[in-house]
């Protein structure tokens, strides 16, 4: 029997608690860097210029796990579970939001133009109308398309890797853990 | 190296107890309250499931952790 008795067994308690630091972190990360991009670009006026930085990490970070989730396979077992216990689908509720935000711009947009621009009564009532369907017309679509169609395309390339994933056997097997 | 060999095993004595029970990876994932990947990745030996999702599972399919889990050692 030798002193040294070597195991590949890996503290599996230091490894939890420092991939929950780590997810802290990102949250800290994204906090710190949003409060940055509001007080650059809305308190003190800087430009965009100034908020390239912040844009950058929150979008790449954002790619980065979009991506990671879907091809692990994540966006298609959080899509499962959520739909389990809601009785909403997931589908369902990405339709609404879209068409809720596509809405709400719309009509954010009609009363703004009414309120900055109109003379009159019938002048506010027309120059909304006008404003919240073309905004209508504009916004609906693109939500629908970035959120629901996003979110489908998303969810078919999830699917494809977790069956990959489940397919790779003895052979062509890869080393990652999930 | 032989720890991540057992690891990567498949566990074959988890998806003859869920034959047994005629369940699919699905039914199964639904007893436990986990995604059917989990079971798939679990019956592959691609993930290690904590202690109470072992339990978990035991519990739904009504066997012990060391009917489903145990491996004997080297």
């Amino acid at each position: 029997m030798s002193f040294y008795k070597k195991t590949n067994i890996q503290d599996e308690r230091i490894i939890n608690i420092k991939n929950k630091i780590y997810a802290e972190i990102y949250i800290l990360v994204v906090a710190i860097t949003s409060i940055s991009f509001i007080l650059k670009y809305f308190m003190y006026d800087l430009g965009t210029q100034s908020v390239a930085t912040e844009l950058t990490i929150l979008v790449v970070t954002s790619i980065y796990y979009t991506y990671r989730s879907t091809r692990l396979g994540l966006v298609s077992a959080e899509i499962e579970m959520h739909d389990r216990k809601s009785k909403r689908s997931q589908q369902k509720k990405n339709l609404i939001a879209s068409i809720t935000l596509g809405v709400g711009i719309a009509i954010i947009f009609g009363i703004n133009s009414a309120v900055q621009y109109a003379e009159g009564l019938n002048q506010s009532i027309n120059y909304f109308l006008v404003t919240a369907l073309v905004s209508l017309l504009i916004y609906l679509p693109f939500f629908i398309i970035f959120i629901v169609v996003g979110n489908n395309a998303l969810k078919k390339e999830s699917d494809k890797s977790i069956n990959r994933i489940l397919d790779e056997d003895e052979s062509g097997d890869n080393d990652e853990k999930y | 190296m032989k720890m991540n060999l057992v690891i990567m095993m498949k566990n074959i004595k988890l998806k003859i107890a869920r034959v047994e029970h005629d369940l699919s990876q699905a039914e199964l994932a639904n007893l436990v309250g986990v995604s059917r990947q989990t079971i798939g990745l679990i019956e592959l030996g691609k993930y290690n499931p904590t202690l109470n999702l072992c339990i978990s599972i035991c519990h739904s399919l009504d066997k012990t952790l060391d009917e489903l889990f145990w491996i004997e050692p080297e």
